[in-house]
């Protein structure tokens, strides 16, 4: 059925044959791309949707707001009170309550976007949503953000306010280089840049409102418009 | 050409053998989903698969219920890999 009888055959039949083979090219192509699709489908996590990462950014800057009227305190400006250290003796205890219940309703709100933005794309891509792949990049994610929320709990307890920030964003960039390994490259990327703004952060660490605004909130909106712009709006 | 695997001419075994390449174990139900097939005919095209000893069948009894797990063997994967190589070389071809 391929080149085998080029030479044996009449003009019109060699035709025929080559048409046939082009055609035998044709179905082998879409057999290995179906094949490279559904390896990527059934081994990454790819309904992470850019749109998710643009509504933590939004979230994470208007929380930043709402810290900032209430601390009385400009992004610009340096929180000198910050490096004052020490188990809370002049740190009132309703700012500290405000900023954690701040800070909890933050993520909280986050996450249900994320899962909200993510399944409606898997619903587009007409696939499962809550899989066991699914499952284990939040179980991923969720072990270094657990470590990273007990490891402030515990820079609070002993008053070293001003690493609070840097180690929010070590250990959210340390989290998304650990899932990047089921999901998109541009994931390790983020975290690369989340953990390095950290360690800037934990050397100026006067402003800390800034710092955070910068990694969770501009950091996720360009990661989330690059990722929309890169996957998602190429198909609508 | 003698490389095209006969077993594989089958898109859902070529499927399931896709699949089990990239994932070291799976469940029948998973790959019924990410396949979109009847448990029929997944359930034939499988036991064709074992009994070219491409894959393995595991179970393991969770409650009540049997769990069945699939693994590709390296028989498996050497034969799904050269007949990628084939399928590569007829694209390449003329």
């Amino acid at each position: 059925m391929h080149v085998k009888y080029y030479y044996f055959t009449l003009h019109y039949k060699v035709l025929f044959q080559f048409i046939n083979l082009m055609e035998n090219k044709k179905e082998h192509l879409e057999t290995l791309t179906s094949i490279r699709i559904l390896m990527e489908r059934s081994s990454k996590f790819i309904s992470l949707s850019g749109m998710s990462g643009i509504s933590a950014g939004i979230i994470a800057i208007v929380g930043a707001i709402a810290v900032s009227i209430y601390l009385n305190l400009g992004f610009f400006e340096q929180d000198r009170s910050i490096m004052q250290t020490g188990v809370r003796t002049n740190t009132n205890t309703e700012t500290l309550t405000y900023l954690i219940i701040t800070a909890l309703i933050i993520f909280a709100i986050s996450l249900v976007a994320v899962l909200y933005f993510s399944s409606k794309k898997a619903k587009k891509q007409n696939i499962i949503f809550w899989d066991n792949m699914a499952k284990r990049v939040f179980l991923n994610l969720f072990i270094f953000l657990f470590t990273g929320g007990i490891f402030c709990v515990i820079l609070v307890y002993y008053g070293i306010y001003f690493l609070i920030v840097p180690a929010m964003l070590i250990f959210y960039g340390l989290a998304l280089i650990n899932v990047s390994k089921f999901t998109m490259n541009e994931v390790a990327q983020l975290g690369i840049i989340e953990i390095f703004l950290g360690i800037i952060a934990s050397f100026i660490p006067v402003y800390p409102l800034l710092m955070w605004v910068i990694g969770f909130g501009i950091l996720h909106l360009i990661y989330g418009g690059y990722v929309y712009l890169k996957y998602e709006r190429v198909k609508a | 050409m003698e490389n095209l695997s006969k077993v594989f001419e089958s898109r859902i075994r070529l499927g399931v053998m896709s699949l089990l390449m990239v994932n070291d174990t799976m469940d029948f139900n998973t790959i019924k989903q990410m396949l979109n097939v009847t448990d029929g005919n997944l359930a034939s095209h499988i036991s064709a698969l074992e009994k070219n000893r491409l894959i393995k069948i595991k179970k393991k009894i969770i409650g009540k219920k049997t769990n069945t797990t699939y693994t590709a063997t390296d028989r498996g994967r050497k034969e799904f890999n050269d007949h990628l190589g084939a399928l590569e070389k007829l694209i390449k071809m003329g």
